[in-house]
């Protein structure tokens, strides 16, 4: 295959693969929009995309909108303004029916009134015959419609399966992926799948030669055939051609086709991105790879199947069945896919090899049905209004068809305006714009920005006086964080960011000391122990010292069972937060090279060698230098001194090159003083916090805790991963605390702490509402009082916020117990509910009780002349907000296609995810538990609604620089509401522009 | 200068959001292009309207360019590979002449 053709094959199938939502590995759980690819689209022509390639509803039914109005969630008035603008804009109208009140009475009425019941009164037959040749169908424009879907809504053994029954999409998908899942596994199969370091494609081809399955389902001759071919993009190639699909559609049969096992993809897909992920390093699997396995399976099941079915099963040979055999097909079709009228249904399973004959009788009686169907809906509908229907013009029905057909299409969209116009107003009214200059408060607490920290920030300011702030949770310190007894970097940080610093975890043996002199003594004392050294030696020159890191942490005995030692027993640990001196960087690598040195010549001699002689072994070895004349005088002879040179050089990797890798990567460790200086004045200035700093600033990182839930993670920080802010939240403090880093905040950025405020970590706990202090004991002995009175206003908050927490649960209980139990499907309601982010002073909403549902984000506009900081809260946490919304929400409208369906059949998979019950696609989404509530929504739907409290102007203007929340703004994912304090006035963004609002009138 | 030998190579840049740079990076890689250079959180203005770097909070909004140097048939294959992706995506490629001392390194 050609290079320039192997790339176009390549490219054609990573852009096709691009609407699948990547799919992280459970316990890092991310939210993230099922749609996020199409977010280039407008809203509602992505939840129509979601339909074509998903399948997947974008809005509730209407009983699930009745359910959220009677909650309160829909005001009557807003559901009718909507309506009537709906009319207005499709220009709808029947002579003679008032539209507006027979379609509300539909929205409204219950139980739901609709066509599809199948159920129709005798005595209507007749009456209905007015209305047959509305509903007559064509099978020449159904075989045309037919045509059209394969490869835009359905695969080819779809299709095959539709026109003769057969099971063939269900053994494709069945053998993707058992394969699939054995070489993803993470260490959860008790046999690995041989060879997966080949990567996928040819681990696989490996693999078919063996497999039973394989030969019971396609034959023996599959191995052979696959031997083909060498690389993916052959196969792709090859079977795409061989399937006759015509090229201009090879692009979405692919999207189609991937979008049939979209959480295995969106795997894949998230971890060829991730260069950096273990597995992914170890065994390499990219998209191109497993779409060659799917199609190369497609062809092998459709091939053993041909004799079985009377045309070709490929796109050329459906498309002249089809065109030969029209009204053959389109009788089949009625009935495999289950759209006959179950009367007729049984007719055509009695002549299915012939039903030829009976096409005029079934077009006939299936227009009568569905007029019949219609009829009795119709009737129903009308009289609820005072209606007859025999009253009714034949022609003037036939309208109002039409007109709910159109409706039908539009109603979740009505039903979602006015959901969110009706919240939007009844927020707006309730947020006060004013600023209160305070005294210096006794504490301050920065919260995580998390619609959970709502209640407990409310509760403390209640029960304490205490000023609360709203802040991402990773405090604007993103870090690759190593923690104690693991080899590698964990990213501390919104997903969206790379982290350039490492910081470093070491325990502290009791060692009161903070000073770093003796931190790095400590390092270079303990080579053998610490952390530092897989680090810098894992991915170069594998485990020196015979540690296995990776497996302690790769293969915990269940998911985040490290995260124990942030809430139980803790080895009390040290943080290396500081960078290293180039010296100091030398001499840590010149130990690691001198203890492999002293290593191999040991075994040479059999007795350790001149530590002497070892060092400056190591020193040329570093410079690149000759050591043969070194070795030479070590060893005995110089046939041995030649071996060993090589031994050292090529088996052992120890070489300039190596050298400089390992100080490079040191180098990262760490943050310089003014770089700390300058992450904590930002985060400050964020906030609005530049003066007026308490005694003591907590600084709370959120967690969660719940015993065998695979979910676990994400509960825990939405933004984050799954990652508890706890790291964040200590190394914030540490630097916060540096009187080197003050005394650049005073002078770089006029921001002056006064030298009696401490900033103490600590962790929230959203299951219990328990909050942690850590690293008080680095703090002076006369804070101990004001410690002591912060623990008891925390606790008395906890309880506080508790008890409200535990209302909502099912299970009324205590919240403790509902983290412990294991039976407990739903711990915590988590974020469910989120509805808003507010961007603004606390002022805003000071003692406002907005149910742990929105996001508040702290934000002072007055300190942020140049909206340089509002830039930086639209483009990450506010982007944040918007993913973890837009999970809930499709979560929610569509919990099977979107969510992940049951929490109760849910087996967890290769460690990487759940599957339902034994084989299934990795569940995607959020679990029924977490947004239903018995068949009904807990969570509400609806479009993130973003308030900033900032000048017009100002606000529009970040709007206009920020390209991604200028497209979530402008297509409709999110809504925007500004409240303007200098103009006392507020706007919403309305197709395209700021409109001014009247309060209460959203 | 007199004894240095040039060879004549394509310099290809491709400029493409940060999101996509992973895209670029495996292409160039299954081209058998061992080296390549990287230049992160540009600005500019394009059909899209302005774009600007967000460091801060955000990596993936930002554009990025990728700048390697490749013998012509390999600058022809890497184009062809870029179609699919660029009929999709916005972003831009430019290829152009340029010079090498050390041809070994530029062979992949």
């Amino acid at each position: 295959m050609e290079l320039g053709r192997k790339l176009w094959i390549r490219s054609l199938v990573k852009v096709s693969a691009e609407p699948i939502p990547f799919f992280w590995p459970m316990r890092t759980f991310v939210h993230h929009n099922p749609l996020h690819e199409l977010e280039h689209l407008d809203f509602f022509e992505a939840v129509k995309e979601g339909e074509r390639i998903f399948r997947g509803r974008g809005f509730l039914n209407r009983e699930g909108y009745q359910y959220l109005m009677k909650k309160g969630y829909i005001d009557e008035n807003v559901l009718k303004r909507r309506l009537r603008e709906f009319i207005r804009e499709r220009k709808l109208k029947v002579e003679g029916l008032d539209l507006e009140d027979l379609l509300y009475d539909l929205m409204t009425c219950e139980p739901v009134l609709e066509p599809e019941d199948r159920l129709y009164r005798e005595a209507d037959l007749k009456e209905a015959s007015k209305l047959v040749d509305f509903f007559r169908e064509d099978p020449s424009s159904w075989a045309e419609e037919f045509r059209k879907s394969i490869g835009k809504r359905i695969t080819l053994p779809e299709a095959v399966d539709l026109l003769t029954g057969l099971e063939t999409a269900t053994v494709v998908d069945e053998l993707t992926v058992r394969n699939a899942i054995s070489f993803l596994d993470e260490g959860q199969a008790s046999v690995g799948m041989p060879k997966r370091e080949l990567g996928l494609f040819r681990a696989w081809k490996e693999l078919v030669r063996h497999n039973l399955r394989f030969i019971l389902k396609v034959g023996i001759k599959f191995w052979r055939f696959v031997q083909r071919f060498d690389s993916p993009e052959e196969a792709i190639e090859y079977v795409l051609r061989d399937l006759k699909v015509p090229q201009d559609l090879w692009s979405d049969y692919i999207t189609v086709d991937l979008a049939r096992l979209k959480g295995i993809v969106g795997f894949i897909r998230w971890r060829s991105q991730n260069r950096d992920y273990y597995w992914q390093k170890k065994y390499p699997a990219d998209v191109v790879d497993y779409a060659a396995i799917r199609l190369l399976v497609t062809k092998a099941v459709l091939s053993s199947r041909a004799r079985k079915v009377c045309f070709e099963p490929t796109y050329e040979g459906i498309r002249g069945y089809l065109e030969s055999a029209t009204e053959r097909a389109y009788l089949r079709y009625e009935y495999f896919s289950g759209n006959a009228p179950p009367t007729l249904a049984e007719k055509l399973r009695e002549n299915i090899s012939d039903p030829l004959p009976l096409l005029g009788e079934y077009l006939e009686e299936k227009a009568k049905f569905r007029a019949a169907v219609f009829w009795t809906f119709l009737s129903k509908w009308l009289s609820r209004r005072g209606i007859h229907i025999g009253s009714v013009n034949p022609e003037v029905l036939k309208e109002l068809i039409g007109v709910w057909k159109t409706f039908k299409e539009e109603e979740g969209k009505i039903w979602l305006k006015a959901m969110e116009d009706t919240l939007i107003g009844r927020l707006v009214s309730s947020l006060k714009v004013k600023t209160s200059e305070g005294k210096r408060p006794e504490v301050q607490a920065l919260f995580c920005i998390d619609v959970r920290s709502e209640r407990f920030r409310r509760n403390l300011e209640k029960v304490a006086g205490y000023e609360t702030f709203g802040v991402a949770g990773f405090f604007g310190v993103p870090m690759a964080f190593v923690e104690l007894e693991k080899g590698h970097e964990e990213f501390l940080c919104p997903v969206l960011i790379r982290p350039r610093n490492v910081v470093l975890e070491l325990p502290s043996e009791g060692r009161e000391t903070t000073e770093k002199e003796s931190l790095f003594e400590e390092i270079l004392h303990d080579l053998k122990q610490n952390i530092l050294t897989p680090y810098i030696t894992v991915e170069a020159i594998g485990f020196l010292f015979g540690f296995d890191f990776i497996g302690r942490t790769f293969a915990p005995s269940f998911y985040g069972k490290a995260k124990d030692r942030l809430f139980g027993q803790r080895v009390r640990t040290r943080i290396l937060i500081d960078k290293l001196k180039p010296d100091e960087i030398e001499r840590i690598v010149r130990s690691i090279f001198k203890e492999k040195l002293t290593g191999i010549l040991a075994s040479e001699l059999g007795r350790p060698p001149d530590p002497g002689k070892v060092d400056s072994l190591a020193y040329k070895l570093m410079k690149g230098e000759d050591i043969l004349p070194d070795l030479e005088d070590i060893l005995p002879d110089g046939g041995t001194a030649r071996k060993v040179k090589e031994k050292i050089q090529r088996d052992h990797g120890l070489d300039r090159g190596l050298s400089d890798l390992m100080k490079e990567k040191l180098k990262h460790v760490g943050f310089s003083k003014e770089e700390q200086a300058l992450l904590i004045a930002n985060a400050l200035r964020s906030i609005g916090l530049t003066e007026n700093f308490a005694r003591v600033i907590l600084v709370l990182g959120h967690g969660s805790k719940s015993e065998n839930n695979p979910y676990e993670s994400a509960l825990d920080c939405g933004a984050c991963g799954g990652a508890a802010g706890m790291h964040n939240a200590r190394v914030f403090c540490l630097m916060a605390n540096d009187p080197q880093v003050r005394s650049i905040l005073k002078e770089r950025f006029s921001i002056n702490i006064p030298e009696d405020t401490f900033f103490v970590p600590g962790l929230h706990n959203t299951t219990t509402d328990e909050v942690t202090l850590y690293d008080f004991d680095m703090l002076p002995p006369q804070l101990t009082p004001l410690i002591d009175e912060i623990r008891e206003a925390l606790r008395r908050a906890k309880v506080l916020t508790a008890t409200e927490r535990a209302d909502e649960l099912p299970k009324t209980s205590d919240v403790e117990d509902n983290a412990h139990d294991w039976s407990q499907v739903r711990p915590e309601w988590g974020l469910s509910g989120n509805y808003a982010f507010i961007i603004g002073r606390r002022d805003l909403t000071e003692g406002l009780d907005l149910g742990g549902r929105v996001f508040l984000h702290s934000y002072d506009y007055r300190k942020d002349p140049k909206g340089f900081f509002l830039e930086n809260i639209f483009s990450g946490p506010l982007v944040v907000g918007q993913w973890i919304n837009m999970e809930h929400y499709f979560s929610t409208t569509d919990n099977e296609v979107y969510g992940s369906g049951s929490k109760v059949y849910h087996n967890v998979a290769g460690r990487i995810g759940v599957m339902t019950g034994n084989l299934s696609d990795l569940r995607t989404g959020l679990p029924l538990q977490t947004v239903m509530e018995k068949g009904k929504p807990h969570h509400a739907p609806v479009r993130l609604i973003a308030v900033v409290e900032a000048p017009l102007e100002m606000v529009d203007k970040v709007v206009k620089k920020v390209y991604h929340i200028r497209m979530l703004l402008t297509n409709g994912w999110i809504n925007m509401v500004v409240l303007d304090p200098e103009e006392r006035k507020t706007y919403r963004y309305i197709s395209g522009r700021w409109q001014a609002l009247e309060v209460n009138d959203a | 200068m007199r004894d240095l030998n040039l060879y004549p190579m394509k310099k290809v840049e491709i400029i493409v959001r940060g999101e996509d740079l992973e895209f670029v990076l495996d292409l160039l890689e299954k081209a058998g292009i061992s080296g390549y250079t990287i230049v992160h959180n540009l600005s500019g203005k394009g059909s899209h309207g302005f774009h600007e770097g967000h460091l801060l909070f955000n990596e993936e909004d930002t554009l990025a360019m990728v700048i390697s140097v490749m013998p012509e048939e390999k600058a022809k294959a890497v184009l062809e590979g870029l179609t699919p992706f660029f009929n999709k995506h916005s972003g831009v490629v430019f290829v152009s002449d340029t010079m090498v001392s050390r041809l070994e390194k530029f062979k992949g």
